[in-house]
């Protein structure tokens, strides 16, 4: 395991949810992710701090290659695919987060999924990064 | 010392699809929701045109999540929805999902660990209703 490489990416477009939600399908799409499955959520359906916050929506990113890779050897790899990305709507700009799955936890991975998970990460942010070129701001 | 695995394998002596129909029926027993599933098999033979034996990955809540609260912790993010793998292995079933484990150097992650944490004791209770926990953990 990698402990150099962060555990949390942050970054923020300067561009309202539904624009930079199509900047960030547009850019994974041109890395070769695809959105697997996507869920959304309303600030209005939560408490007084979820009407703060505003709309939101949670990205299931994967690579097929990666998910193949990860499972040659042991099942249990699938586990931390799809990856998770966070993208939140903050008025006029948006918020996107990348965790890295494995590293949320110490012990060892299944055999095999450590490589394919950081590939996986890494072109996620690669894709966020290529937005960074046009618009959006890393955070750290 | 060996590092404890991050993950939990269960098997169930059932094949793979009635071991799925079962598990699926025993979550929603445990108001353990599935909000998705995504069938890896499917995605390899679809793009890579590779056979490989069934493997599905359920997306599981907790009934009472409070999704809401996500953007507060981001890192809760990556684990919610939880991935549970149901996989086929000859005959037999398997059925893995992460466990929650101490970690150190690692950002503050309470809200969530302590949500995936009843999630994955939840999920942990019903399969050792309908299966046996993997020797191998």
């Amino acid at each position: 395991m990698n402990l150099a490489a962060p555990v949390l990416q942050r970054y923020v477009v300067p561009e309202r949810l539904d624009k930079a939600l199509r900047s960030i399908r547009r850019s994974l799409r041109d890395m070769e992710l695809d959105i697997i499955d996507e869920f959304e959520f309303s600030g209005n359906t939560g408490g007084p701090l979820a009407q703060k916050r505003g709309d939101f929506r949670l990205l299931l990113v994967g690579c097929t290659v990666l998910e193949f890779e990860a499972v040659a050897l042991e099942r249990a790899a699938a586990v931390f695919f799809p990856l998770h990305v966070l993208v939140c709507g903050e008025e006029d700009q948006t918020r996107v987060s990348v965790a890295n799955p494995a590293f949320l936890f110490d012990g060892r991975l299944p055999a095999g999924a450590n490589e394919p998970i950081e590939k996986l990460v890494g072109r996620v942010n690669l894709a966020l990064d290529a937005l960074l070129q046009g618009a959006a701001v890393r955070v750290n | 010392m060996l590092e404890e695995k991050t993950t939990c394998t269960y098997r169930i002596d059932e094949p793979f699809s009635r071991a799925l129909k079962q598990l699926r029926k025993a979550l929603a027993a445990a108001n353990v929701k599935i909000s998705g599933e995504i069938d890896m098999a499917d995605r390899v033979r679809g793009s890579l045109l590779l056979s490989v034996p069934p493997c599905v990955v359920l997306l599981a809540w907790m009934a009472a999540w409070p999704a809401e609260d996500l953007p507060l912790d981001p890192c809760a993010a990556a684990l919610t929805p939880l991935h549970i793998v149901v996989s086929a292995r000859g005959p037999r079933t398997e059925v893995h999902f992460l466990r929650a484990l101490p970690g150190s150097n690692r950002p503050p992650i309470f809200p969530c660990r302590y949500a995936a944490g009843r999630l994955q004791a939840e999920i942990a209770r019903v399969l050792g209703k309908i299966g046996r926990r993997s020797l191998d953990d």
